[in-house]
């Protein structure tokens, strides 16, 4: 069959232009698509519809790619067909996305074993080879800037909860601290006081500071502790910071002496205040007062019981709840809060704080205006007539559980700082709990302002959509009946009554 | 307007009154139903699968079947458009009524879209079988249809551009897949190549990516853009390929 198709012959001049600007048109709107494209790529702009947020950047991680100002190379050591390779792809496709600072090199070692062998080899962690406590072996995120080197390994981004068995991925958490830990490589100092039976940093027990030394372990700060039990020379003076955790036996005079010349002439101090009770339930001295003096606060002999239910724990008397957090550069994570995830700090048996000169101390957290300070818990409990005389209210107003002081400069002009908070916030028993992110928040900010340098990524994990199946047997079989069988079957009857009709129709035309 | 609407209507009645959308649904069905039953049971069986990713993310983005189910629906919808009414001549009646190329162009693209989401519109009972065995996050459900709507209508674009390229069929249903392969072959140059501008490029335009990205329920600008682009231009083309028609 020969073509039909007439060709127009020699050109008429309408023709040729009609061509001519046809043609324009085409290249143009092929470069304007080219050009829109290569723009949409160098500034792309994600939306996340997950329920739960999960690949939203939370402000931590804006402000730390904000301030990377050199290039940075991230190298993914992970197979692709891995099962968080997906979510390590789009997490960090969001990282990339906020700062052109970061180039990403995924190096797959089932595609490539020779390439991931030689990139090992290239960044330091061959076989064998370990940080501190962590094997290098594990990382599968190395984040490099010039000779700067940061490493993700497993552990660090899949958490585990022991008893329930379900993992947890922390992933902006670990690539973040990644990130702030190439930009800082000095490590300061942060002494723990002993000798008065302080909370201990070893302690794995619910009221224990292991959960909160594993943390910090992770942070570039070096962690010691100082004995300061019956006279023994103390090395304060090496201290960036002092933390004097919840003595179980009031401080010796000695003791106090040190730590407060530490404050007014070297370093700041983190004093983590706590009750005890002698056996009648009479709440004794901590010994804690002389430390908080320069700051013109006094620690109450009483322990804050709220009494607003909307507030407090269901259990126990009203002792553990939920504080008030008032503005302050301590607080501003908390405050403003990250990607609609509310923080909220849990307190439990503090003691009230008086403040005398508020233009130097100011408060962190409070109690609602319905809390009272009980001098003897066994009085309350047992509801006696001397119960009412040993009760705290603050007419009104809110009472005090956390302060904070910038005291001023030393005769170097050095900053001090110090801040006075309820021991129960860095226990391993809400430590450890992720719900809890809160907690963690005040401390990290604590931690960020005694040091003057930012400590701590808590970024709350999002509530995980379940993506567990309760499938039975009958459950399969009816779902595979559904979609194999019930739903092909009913297109088909579909066109074939489409195809019948039509026949039919063509019958009664042809008649 | 009212020349846009009959030849949609005409085009429909034309892929729908005879077996060939009816078979493509039939086999699309039976291939999507078989990889979703095959990742539920797997999903079911081995519980450490679902660490972050849900049979339905599988099934939306990462199951390879989605994009092959395109390599086969979209050049089979559209081989037709043009090529078979240019061989049967009846294209002339349409060049000689007074309708605009962009009417009959964008006609006929609407009615391929209108099926190919008709195609795809009994995949929506899966999350809905799904729904009381596992928990199902409805708006990440919707944005695994925005990408996949949005690259179909793209390659469906194409689609129609190879249809105005020639008088068979075949050649059109050809030269289409073959441009889909290219996509498909492209993409996996992201996970090849260092990172450079062709390692930019492959990741641009694979559409493994953004179906993962989209069942994972994320929405960026650059995937968005770039649908739109592969839409419109084959489509603009088309216009021109059709209007030029008429000079000759």
């Amino acid at each position: 069959m020969t073509s039909t198709r007439r060709w127009p012959g020699p050109l008429s001049k309408p023709q040729d232009w009609l061509r001519w600007s046809s043609a324009i048109a085409i290249a143009s709107a092929v470069f304007l698509s080219v050009c829109v494209n290569v723009l949409s790529a160098r500034f792309d702009r994600r939306w996340d519809a997950t329920s739960d947020r999960r690949y939203t950047l939370s402000d931590v991680t804006r402000e730390t790619l904000s301030a990377i100002h050199e290039p940075v190379v991230v190298y993914v050591l992970l197979s692709r067909a891995d099962t968080i390779a997906p979510t390590v792809q789009q997490v960090l496709a969001g990282y990339t996305s906020l700062s052109r600072q970061l180039t990403l090199r995924w190096v797959d070692p089932d595609r490539d074993p020779g390439q991931f062998l030689a990139t090992q080899a290239e960044l330091g962690i061959a076989a064998g080879a370990s940080k501190g406590d962590k094997s290098l072996s594990d990382s599968i995120i190395v984040i490099t800037r010039g000779k700067g080197k940061s490493y993700v390994t497993t552990d660090d981004i899949a958490i585990v909860d022991p008893e329930t068995g379900e993992s947890e991925l922390r992933l902006e958490q670990s690539l973040t601290r990644g990130l702030r830990q190439l930009n800082d490589t000095s490590r300061p100092l942060v002494c723990f006081t002993q000798g008065h039976r302080e909370l201990n940093l070893n302690d794995e027990g619910p009221t224990g500071l292991s959960d909160w030394r594993a943390r910090l372990r992770r942070e570039p700060l070096e962690l010691t502790t100082i004995d300061l039990g019956a006279g023994k020379q103390s090395e304060l003076k090496r201290c960036q910071l002092v933390v004097v955790a919840a003595p179980d036996i009031p401080l010796s005079t000695w003791a106090q002496e040190q730590l407060r010349a530490h404050l007014l002439e070297f370093g700041s101090m983190l004093v983590l205040s706590n009750t005890i009770p002698d056996e009648s339930g009479e709440i004794r001295s901590t010994g804690l007062d002389a430390l908080v003096s320069p700051a013109t606060v006094s620690i109450g002999r009483n322990v804050v019981v709220e009494q607003d239910e909307s507030q407090r724990l269901p259990d126990g008397f009203g002792e553990s709840f939920f504080a008030r957090v008032s503005d302050h550069a301590v607080t501003r994570a908390l405050n403003r809060g990250t990607v609609e995830r509310s923080l909220r700090v849990l307190v439990s048996l503090a003691p009230t704080l008086s403040i005398a000169d508020e233009t130097l101390t100011r408060p962190l957290l409070t109690s609602t205006e319905k809390a009272i300070g009980v001098g003897n818990i066994g009085d309350y409990l047992n509801k006696t007539q001397k119960a009412t005389a040993a009760v705290t209210t603050a007419a009104g107003k809110r009472l005090v559980l956390a302060v904070a002081a910038e005291l001023r400069g030393n005769s170097q002009g050095g900053a001090r700082r110090l801040i006075v908070a309820p021991a129960s916030l860095v226990e391993n028993r809400v430590m450890r709990l992720p719900a809890l992110a809160g907690n963690r928040a005040f401390i990290n900010g604590a931690l960020t302002w005694l040091l003057a340098r930012p400590v701590g990524v808590e970024i709350p994990s999002a509530h995980h959509a379940s993506r567990q199946l309760n499938l039975s047997d009958a459950d399969l079989t009816r779902l595979n009946r559904y979609v194999l069988l019930i739903m092909p079957a009913t297109v088909a009857v579909f066109g074939l009554g489409v195809a019948l009709a039509r026949r039919q129709r063509r019958k009664s035309r042809l008649s | 307007m009212t020349a846009l609407i009959a030849t949609l209507r005409r085009e429909l009645a034309s892929l729908w009154l005879t077996p060939l959308a009816w078979i493509l649904w039939l086999a699309l069905l039976l291939i999507e139903g078989g990889v979703f039953a095959s990742i539920v049971t797997s999903f079911a069986t081995n519980p450490g699968l679902t660490l972050d990713v849900g049979p339905l993310q599988a099934f939306y983005g990462q199951s390879v079947f989605v994009p092959l189910t395109f390599l086969f629906v979209c050049p089979t919808l559209s081989m037709r458009a043009f090529a078979e009414e240019r061989r049967t001549g009846t294209i002339e009646n349409l060049l000689s009524a007074p309708v605009s190329a962009a009417a009959v162009v964008l006609g006929k693209y609407l009615a391929l879209l209108v099926s190919f989401s008709v195609l795809w519109l009994p995949t929506l009972l899966y999350p809905l079988v799904l729904r009381s065995v596992a928990e199902v996050e409805w708006k990440v459900v919707a944005t695994s249809y925005v990408g996949i709507f949005g690259l179909g209508a793209g390659f469906l674009a194409i689609g129609v551009l190879c249809s105005t390229m020639t008088r068979s069929q075949f050649l059109s249903l050809v030269l289409s897949s073959g441009v889909l392969l290219a996509f498909i072959v492209l993409g996996i140059g992201e996970n090849v190549f260092d990172a450079g501008f062709l390692q930019a490029f492959c990741s641009h335009v694979a559409i493994q990516s953004q179906l993962m990205e989209t069942a994972q329920g994320i929405v960026s600008a650059r995937r968005m853009i770039f649908d739109v682009t592969l839409s419109a231009v084959p489509i603009f083309l088309s216009v021109r390929v059709v209007d030029s028609w008429r000079w000759s």
